[in-house]
């Protein structure tokens, strides 16, 4: 009662800790630091985007940079090339079979692994998720000796099957989120109302799986679009998909026909990303 | 304690096309009631990994009436319910609605409701679209599903909130929603497993008044699964106890309190002080060494005999001389405990019998029961006795 100093100070009795209201000079300092750090990191991520993105209206046939001018003639050179066209139109066609491909047999295994008790459920986890700790140059070659051998190579089912295995670990993480985190009791409850299995699927157990299934998705689709590695020794002369062109023209001739190319695939992931996380909350789930 | 059903709502029985206006049946018709099912449980056995949780020689559920199953934490409750909602397969025996063998369906094919613990609302939907579930898997068309919808959350009071998402609701509103999905699709049976459990002490209260009304109101059987003891006595017209998956007594609230079956009903439910001992030369019961006058009815020198006195039929006064109580025991007062309404008293006797007496408050502390390290008499009259094991000849 007689320290009246702060209104807000308690009565008698064992001091609490005070919370300081003013913050420390070293304090400030640190906050500064990690805002600083943070920025830092950021632009650390953005920057090469930024670059590339800069580099694709440069008027001149160099990557130098920073460029001088402004022109859009490597869009209408690589949209209007032939070969570019060829490439954009197999690497379109891949995304539109992996995706399904792997969003099905990534649903359904992860949902399994995530909900069923069964022998060897933990080995089965682990051989879904292989791809991840494998190099991938090393499923690389293993694709190609098989391949080989039974004569897939350069073809579009051999890119097919080749991204769809990359592609897959990383849909069945994104979906195994979603379903740990699905309540078993919504499904009985859906049973004690009457909903057959596959209702039940398709009602409650679908819908709530909806975020991680659209995030393995997405994941797929950006994996098959970006894949190098694996597609280089897949594919042949009748199947250079986007990635593989830009690798070589990176190589052989470097214009800023690749910095155009590159930008309009970033264009198109960024618009999907909003599309999707419009749709759902996907990141929470990536 | 009869299930006397008042139907203010037509929300079970009625036809399925009728709408609850001014054609709706008069409510003497529906008290036929087409949607109170009864229940036959014969010989059933679960377990898991060859553990037997469950062995119930017999239980039948009346049509419209509302059973508690009430034990302790794995007492096998849950896999009863479980089993009869077709969750968990029964390694024998059958389970009827009806007469109608239920024990070899799935789930869906069942026809009974299900209300959850922690309330299993679907939450991609709003809450009607929650209750009109079960309607939709059922193809009722349109116009009869939006009005059964309305008429179950009016039931439950919760008409304003049809459009929210379950999430935006408070607890015991959606335990609600969870109650009106169930009882939406008119099942013969409703099962409840632990609903009241996850709301807090005030809410649990308002709540089971009002699962009790909306249990008149349509009338349907209800199968509670509890392991609150205050919850079963005030909600049930029959209790089930089960202990180590067998049934340990099934009946009326009162019955199960006043005239506990076992050993362990008296001890579960009301928590009775349990006298274990032999009857003694002059009547009393020889408990650890200490006699005790217990007022057993019919003592026979030398038998073993276990009877119980219930915490608030105890009385306490200051030590009474040589002469001693017609039934009860002399000790000091070890623990003394204010609850609120009433007081916690423990007495320990010399010979170590600890007895546990529920003194009911007085106020303003005209009657506070002594302090600890008081002298006292515990008493209490020969007819409040629960004999549990007789001792008596026979």
């Amino acid at each position: 009662m007689a320290d009246t100093r702060r209104p807000e100070t308690r009565p008698a009795g064992p001091r609490p800790t005070p919370v300081p209201r003013r913050r420390f000079p070293a304090d400030r300092a640190a906050s500064l630091a990690g805002r600083l750090l943070a920025a830092l990191v950021f632009l650390f991520l953005v920057a090469p985007l930024v670059v590339l993105v800069v580099s694709s209206f440069n008027p001149a046939a160099s990557v130098a940079f920073p460029p001088h001018g402004f022109s859009t003639r490597w869009y209408e050179q690589v949209l209007g090339s032939r070969d570019w066209l060829v490439s954009f139109q197999l690497s379109g066609l891949l995304v539109l079979l992996v995706v399904p491909t792997v969003a099905v047999i990534g649903t359904l295994a992860a949902y399994g692994l995530a909900r069923g008790s069964f022998p060897g459920r933990g080995a089965l986890h682990a051989l879904a998720l292989s791809p991840l700790m494998a190099p991938e140059i090393i499923t690389a070659l293993g694709l190609l000796y098989y391949f080989q051998g039974i004569g897939l190579i350069d073809s579009v089912p051999a890119l097919w099957l080749a991204h769809s295995l990359i592609a897959l670990p990383y849909a069945v993480r994104a979906v195994m989120v979603s379903a740990a985190g699905l309540d078993p009791a919504l499904e009985r409850a859906a049973a004690s109302l009457g909903a057959s299995d596959v209702r039940v699927l398709l009602t409650v157990t679908l819908p709530l799986l909806r975020p991680g299934i659209l995030a393995g998705a997405l994941l797929a689709a950006v994996t098959s679009l970006g894949e190098v590695a694996v597609t280089a020794l897949v594919a042949g002369a009748h199947t250079t998909t986007v990635p593989l062109r830009v690798f070589s023209s990176a190589q052989f001739e470097l214009d800023p026909s690749v910095a155009a190319v590159s930008s309009l695939l970033m264009l198109a992931s960024v618009v999907v990303m909003v599309v999707a996380d419009r749709f759902a909350k996907i990141s929470e789930v990536l | 304690m009869a299930a006397a059903v008042e139907r203010d709502l037509p929300l079970t029985g009625a036809p399925p096309a009728g709408p609850p206006a001014a054609d709706a049946p008069p409510a003497g018709a529906e008290a036929a009631g087409a949607a109170a099912g009864h229940v036959e449980i014969e010989g059933l056995a679960a377990g898991y990994d060859g553990h037997r949780v469950l062995d119930l020689d017999r239980l039948s559920v009346r049509r419209g009436e509302f059973l508690s199953i009430l034990g302790p934490s794995g007492c096998g409750k849950t896999t009863l319910l479980n089993a009869i909602a077709g969750f968990v397969a029964p390694d024998t025996g059958r389970i009827l609605v009806d007469g109608a063998d239920i024990t070899g369906l799935p789930p869906h094919r069942r026809e009974l409701g299900m209300v959850f613990q922690n309330y299993a609302l679907f939450p991609h939907l709003s809450v009607a679209g929650n209750v009109a579930y079960g309607l939709r898997v059922h193809r009722v068309p349109k116009r009869e599903r939006a009005e059964r919808v309305a008429e179950a959350l009016r039931l439950v009071g919760l008409e304003e909130f049809a459009g929210r998402r379950p999430r935006a609701l408070s607890g015991g509103q959606q335990q609600r929603v969870a109650i009106a999905r169930a009882l939406a699709t008119r099942p013969a049976v409703l099962l409840l497993d632990e609903p009241l459990s996850n709301l807090d002490a005030k809410l649990r209260r308002e709540m089971r008044v009002e699962l009790r009304k909306i249990q008149r109101s349509v009338g349907t059987t209800m199968v509670f699964v509890t392991h609150d003891q205050e919850e079963a006595l005030s909600l049930s017209d029959r209790i089930a106890v089960l202990n180590g998956g067998r049934l340990e007594q099934l009946g009326t609230p009162d019955e199960v309190y006043r005239r506990p079956a076992s050993r362990f009903v008296a001890q579960f439910i009301g928590a009775a002080n349990v006298l274990e001992g032999t009857v003694r030369d002059d009547g009393s019961l020889d408990v650890g060494g200490a006699a005790v006058a217990t007022g057993l009815p019919d003592p026979v020198p030398g038998r073993e005999a276990v009877v119980a006195v219930r915490p608030e039929r105890i009385r306490l006064s200051p030590a009474a001389g040589a002469a001693g109580p017609a039934a009860g025991v002399t000790g000091t007062v070890s623990y003394r405990a204010f609850t609120g309404d009433a007081w916690q008293v423990e007495v320990r006797t010399a010979g170590g019998l600890v007895l546990t007496v529920r003194v009911a408050d007085s106020g303003a502390g005209g009657a506070d029961p002594p302090g600890t390290g008081t002298a006292v008499t515990a008493s209490w009259d020969p007819a409040d006795l629960i004999v549990l094991e007789p001792g008596a000849g026979r």
